[in-house]
């Protein structure tokens, strides 16, 4: 759960610079979201933390998203056929209760979160300011399934003449196929986690695709460090030497380890 | 983290082992004492944070996608483990690489 706040969080803050198409009513519509968002997930802690039973179970969809839906569908509705129906499409993308919640194995083909993909698919892949959402759009596949969002990302690809949002779309391929490897899996450290290495491949070719086709993009300086983490980053490589400095001022390398087993620490304290 | 981490350091201070932290905090000023109260006595690089301007380098380069994220990296520089780990994991995959030194 941490993890995806953070790259949310992170997301968020890189993408809203770029946004493209201010809407006064989405923009109300979404911080009167994330306020009862807010309050109703401090309730739900205050009551664990007094040890009540909390009113709320993982089970059912939180009141905020069920109360919001019927809203952010309509603003869809009004903004229809504009580039500014594409944000409260993507909430409705965003915000279907994830797969791994409701137990299904397979995406439902007639959720909102459905047809919402599909509204963009067919009338906003070849709008320029598609760009600013499709790389929050990747972590959908958790409620609409890969296979639905690559269509987007393939139509974006195939009928966008912006090469921002082209590069984007390719980057999202990318990033898709590597996910799973982004993250250590249960079984790794044996070496026996289940994923197809080719996948691995066919990432690194497409983000490499993003550089050769598309440079000077933001989605091409993003794909660069995933190269770098795929080509040498990887569980079995050796690590690349760096050197940075301490609070002293002391030079201080990785390689200056050599012979410990180091456990090498990202940190902050925030 | 930092109470097992400082437990963890001290327990395997005469074996051949190092914390070695990149620390991401904004402000480099502030930390020299966050660093003492908090008994951070290990090597740290201090890269600053991602929002300044040549922050974060390492993190940077290394495609960081959150933190705390641990790499185990074995006496002979490479990577065996990368990720998300719990204290558990660390402290486990540490005695394996001793376990595996032993002759």
């Amino acid at each position: 759960m941490r993890r995806r706040r953070w790259l949310t969080a992170t997301l968020v803050g890189l993408l809203l610079p770029a946004a493209g198409w201010a809407d006064e009513e989405f923009d109300k519509l979404s911080q009167e979201f994330e306020a009862a968002q807010t309050k109703f997930w401090d309730e739900f802690k205050a009551q664990q933390e007094k040890g009540e039973k909390p009113a709320f179970n993982m089970n059912e969809e939180p009141a905020p998203v069920r109360e919001f839906r019927p809203r952010f569908k309509a603003l869809a509705e009004k903004r229809a056929g504009t580039p500014a129906a594409v944000a409260p499409l993507v909430w409705l993308v965003e915000n279907e209760r994830p797969m791994m919640l409701t137990g299904a194995t397979e995406p439902a083909k007639d959720s909102d979160a459905a047809r919402a993909l599909q509204t963009i698919i067919d009338n906003h892949a070849a709008e320029e300011s598609i760009a600013e959402h499709l790389e929050s759009l990747r972590y959908a596949k958790y409620t609409v399934g890969e296979a639905a969002l690559r269509r987007l990302f393939d139509a974006v690809k195939a009928r966008n003449p912006s090469p921002e949002a082209k590069a984007w779309a390719t980057f999202s391929i990318a990033a898709m196929l590597y996910e799973p490897f982004m993250f250590e899996m249960p079984g790794d450290a044996e070496g026996g986690a289940k994923r197809d290495p080719k996948d691995r491949d066919r990432a690194i070719e497409t983000f490499r695709t993003v550089l050769k086709d598309f440079p000077g993009t933001k989605a091409a300086a993003q794909a660069e460090p995933y190269i770098y983490e795929i080509e040498k980053l990887q569980v079995g490589m050796q690590a690349p030497d760096f050197e940075g400095t301490d609070l002293a001022g002391k030079t201080i390398k990785l390689s200056d380890f050599r012979g410990k087993v180091i456990v090498l620490d990202f940190w902050g304290f925030w | 983290m930092l109470p097992q981490q400082r437990e963890m350091v001290k327990k395997l201070e005469s074996k051949p082992f190092v914390l070695l932290g990149i620390n991401s905090d904004s402000g480099r000023s502030g930390l020299k004492a966050r660093f003492q109260k908090d008994g951070v006595t290990w090597p740290n690089i201090v890269e600053g944070s991602h929002g300044e301007k040549d922050g974060a380098k390492i993190s940077k380069k290394w495609n960081i996608h959150g933190y705390p994220t641990i790499f185990i990296i074995d006496p002979a520089g490479k990577i065996v483990r990368r990720g998300f780990l719990s204290h558990e994991q660390i402290e486990q995959a540490v005695e394996a690489q001793f376990a595996a030194a032993k002759p």
